[in-house]
């Protein structure tokens, strides 16, 4: 079967240890995904363009690149020494763009049968409406093939139900 | 006739047919009053000519900017702001606004969101943390802390030149408002992400500052060099000495040292200077002027400061009134409207044009964008394809900047109290 997973900067590698623990991943096949959130560009350019009608100086658009790149390749690097150490085959795809849109796209590009999410990036284990992210709410409404979100840790079952007055 | 020229211009600005440069529309409209005759040549000359301070400080700050950046000063400030953090998400979101907070006060809201914001996002990436909340520090300290000097912001230099009024006046109306507009930012940030700041991170300052800075001798003497601009902009705005001369001979110093360090890079400094700022501003005192003539101006903020009384009211009526104003077209032409309106308003003007520079500094951070144009420039962006979350943005701004808004109102109305 091969697998979509999205990999943040932080947290890839316990996405891939949560996975294996429910869907064994040995002999699987894997497409670990980083997708350069370009939205944090677009707000350096809306602070700039607020206050004075000028360029970002061209060196530090190349440092933003370099950054980014940098560190998805070690993000990736991370998540391909789990993946393998976990016995499956991992391709890692560096991409740019909305995370969700490019992850949906990517899924069907690659015949993915399966996309794996964090239900949101930071604060995950928790239980609510703001449990879940864009990216994964995205993916949850474009996907061409089933997606599987997971929680940090599993969210503490129900209470009993409160008896009524 | 001058209003509807004045109207058709801001909304060529602000809407960019074609791609026209808000530069040239601005200027295209001061040509228009020229020709019409609603604006003498005269009248337009010496519009231009009052304002000789300010071109000069834009002309300074530009090349102070491009100098300190050649350098690598910004990027040992993002270094030495990450390295005091301590591994801490949560202290240097501190430290990224009290590094933005300085720049700001000494080299202008422009140096910050400019050059800092990308530094502060090249560091937080390395270090793999969430980028939004330090991102958004930096664009929302570049106007907070801009009331801290008359220095921190170009329409702080306008309404000074103005008034004549000395650094001790202005602190006197105003440090209160921007210590505290300042504080109560980086405590609203560190509630607001209180979940994306709790990680944690190792960081190596000084291989990062090996990285970014290619000579660190170069590095101190431009440092010492903005030391001395700093305290010349200090010590020149107590003793009434204008402040674009100040920028110029400061740049001037700056490239001195640079030359004695064999490190001059000319091509990094024109990166920062732009003409077409310049010639944005040039037309905007034109078109100004010629509203000015119709006698709008003064109805507009009579009208205004007419909702208020006494000297509290005044500067209440110039604060919101500028927050609003700039955040429909720009904070810019809202000032230069404002100025020239508040000539008739005797003994209300200061406390009103101290609400104004309270109103237009921290007015932008209300709407995603600060003004309609750059709204319109979002919509462009996102058919390019760039994902903005400008509704990230606006929620952010509506929790934060109404209670900026609030606390220098009440701290500078507190100053005029009998």
């Amino acid at each position: 079967m091969r697998v979509l997973v999205g990999i943040d900067l932080r947290g890839g590698t316990e996405l891939l240890q949560r996975l294996n623990r429910l869907v064994p991943l040995q002999g699987g096949e894997l497409v670990l995904a980083h997708v350069i959130d370009n939205g944090a560009r677009g707000e350096m350019d809306l602070a700039r363009a607020r206050l004075v009608h000028r360029p970002i100086p061209r060196h530090h658009l190349r440092q933003v690149d370099e950054a980014e790149r940098e560190a998805a390749r070690e993000a990736l690097e991370e998540a391909a020494r789990v993946a393998q150490r976990l016995g499956a085959a991992a391709e890692t795809v560096v991409a740019e763009g909305e995370p969700g849109r490019v992850l949906a796209i990517l899924a069907a590009r690659r015949a993915c049968q399966l996309a794996v999410v964090a239900a949101r990036s930071g604060g995950e284990g928790e239980v609510g409406p703001h449990s879940i992210g864009h990216t994964a709410r995205f993916l949850l409404d474009h996907s061409p093939c089933p997606v599987l979100l997971l929680r940090r840790s599993a969210p503490p079952p129900p209470g009993p139900p409160r008896p009524g007055r | 006739m001058a209003a509807a020229v004045f109207g058709l211009s801001m909304a060529a600005v602000l809407t960019r047919p074609r791609g026209l440069p808000e530069s040239l529309a601005a200027a295209a409209g001061a040509a228009v009053m020229l020709l019409l005759g609603l604006v003498t040549p005269l009248q337009a000359g010496m519009a231009l000519l009052q304002q000789w301070n300010l071109f000069l400080f834009f002309c300074g700050l530009m090349a102070i900017s491009g100098l300190a950046d050649a350098a690598g000063f910004f990027d040992a400030a993002g270094a030495v702001a990450a390295g005091a953090a301590r591994g801490s998400g949560r202290l240097l979101l501190v430290t990224v606004f009290g590094a933005g907070a300085a720049i700001t006060a000494f080299l202008s809201n422009d140096a910050t969101a400019l050059i800092l914001t990308p530094v502060v996002y090249t560091v937080v990436t390395r270090l793999r943390l969430p980028p939004m909340p330090y991102l958004f520090a930096t664009t929302f300290v570049a106007d907070t802390a801009s009331v801290t000097l008359p220095v921190s912001n170009p329409i702080n230099v306008l309404v000074i030149d103005r008034l004549h009024l000395g650094l001790a006046a202005y602190w006197s109306h105003l440090l209160g408002a921007a210590l505290a507009v300042v504080v109560l930012n980086a405590l609203l940030f560190l509630l607001v992400y209180r979940r994306q700041l709790a990680q944690r991170f190792e960081f190596d300052w000084r291989r990062a500052l090996a990285r970014s800075v290619p000579d660190r001798a170069h590095l101190r003497l431009i440092c010492a060099g903005l030391a001395a601009i700093g305290i010349a902009y200090v010590a020149g705005s107590a003793a009434g000495v204008p402040v674009g001369p100040i920028a110029l001979g400061g740049a001037g110093l700056l490239a001195l040292l640079s030359l004695a360090a064999r490190r001059f890079d000319a091509g990094r400094v024109r990166e920062h200077l732009s003409l077409s700022l310049l010639l944005y501003v040039a037309g905007l005192l034109v078109l100004v002027r010629g509203l000015e003539g119709s006698g709008l101006t003064a109805a507009l903020v009579g009208r205004l400061a007419g909702l208020a009384r006494g000297d509290a009211g005044a500067a209440a009526a110039g604060l919101v009134g500028s927050a609003v104003a700039a955040n429909v077209v720009n904070n810019v032409p809202a000032t230069l409207v404002f100025l020239s309106g508040s000539v008739h308003l005797a003994g209300l003007r200061l406390p009103f044009l101290m609400g104004t520079v309270a109103g237009a500094d921290l007015g932008p951070n209300l709407t995603p964008v600060g003004s309609l144009s750059t709204m319109l420039w979002l919509v462009a962006v996102r058919r390019r394809g760039l994902d903005v979350s400008a509704l990230d943005y606006l929620r952010l701004g509506a929790m934060v900047t109404p209670a900026l808004l609030f606390t220098a109102g009440l701290a500078l109305v507190a100053t005029f109290r009998p």
